[in-house]
């Protein structure tokens, strides 16, 4: 696929998404990407178990992440080819929205 | 209608798909007074609940026809228990809490996609009752009978679910918009 069709299908991420993909960086299962995601935001961020669930079910089914391991009832994910770069393209969205607010602002 | 006994109680009541919130709140308020879900049946309106002690408890409602281990696993991990193991789609989830009020749906895309998830299975109940009426049609087998009369309230009450679901779904997304 190439990337205006990755980027017209997926972005923007929501925040969710955004954060369960760039913890899946590392192979992770549910629970500890909530964990996670819980500690690297300070506790601004909660993804509840079902926003979680939905989130993985659906990435899954899109191949932006894929299954590695399953080990008592936790499946285990890692970020596919497909989930890199498409976190990539929105990681250099942010970059610009970022830059724009900056210059545009005077910082 | 409320039948009381000892230290349990059945409650009935009639409620659809858009007014998962106010159940919601209705068996934490019920949990708060002391009487904790432990079983729900006829289609999801007949709740019945034991005296236990007071305390905060969210209650969440899921609706998912199809899942594997690791759904159960990921909100066990979190701290939610399954209140009762039906073969309904319909699953609800309890967690104690003191302060911060849990949830297990933190954003409006995942309530926005479970309520699909129902408008999906009514479609497809609905139909399933269009290929029965259309089969009564043709082979004009008791037409004036009871059975397409049934089969057309069904299909007007399929309607009126999914209009009310659907107009909860366009007021969660108009909800969302900050500005």
């Amino acid at each position: 696929m190439d990337t205006k069709k990755l980027q017209k299908k997926y972005l923007p991420l929501t925040e969710s998404a955004y954060y369960v993909l760039i913890s899946l960086n590392k192979p992770r299962h549910g629970y500890g990407i909530m964990q996670h995601v819980n500690e690297i935001t300070a506790g601004r961020i909660n993804i509840g178990a079902g926003t979680m669930y939905g989130n993985l079910s659906r990435m899954e089914k899109e191949g932006l992440i894929s299954p590695v391991a399953e080990e008592d009832r936790k499946k285990i994910y890692e970020l596919s080819e497909k989930g890199k770069t498409v976190l990539e393209l929105e990681i250099s969205r942010l970059e610009e929205l970022l830059n724009h607010g900056k210059t545009e602002m005077g910082k | 209608m409320v039948v009381k006994m000892k230290e349990e109680k059945t409650v009935w009541r009639m409620w659809g798909g858009w007014e998962i919130e106010k159940m919601e709140n209705w068996l934490e308020e019920m949990e708060m007074e002391g009487w904790a879900l432990y079983k729900f049946d006829f289609t999801m309106m007949r709740f019945k609940f034991k005296k236990s002690e007071s305390r905060k408890a969210r209650y969440c409602f899921d609706y998912q026809s199809n899942v594997g281990d690791d759904y159960y696993g990921i909100f066990q991990e979190d701290g939610w228990e399954l209140v009762d193991e039906t073969i309904s789609p319909w699953h609800i989830w309890r967690k104690p809490y003191q302060d911060n009020r849990p949830g297990i749906f933190t954003d409006t895309r995942s309530l926005v996609e479970r309520n699909n998830r129902q408008i999906r299975n009514i479609t497809l109940a609905a139909i399933i009752s269009l290929i029965l009426l259309y089969i009564e049609w043709i082979t004009g087998l008791s037409y004036a009978g009871i059975i397409p009369i049934l089969l057309i309230f069904s299909l007007i009450f399929y309607a009126y679910l999914i209009t009310r679901i659907h107009q909860h779904n366009k007021k969660l997304k108009n909800n969302a918009i900050k500005c």
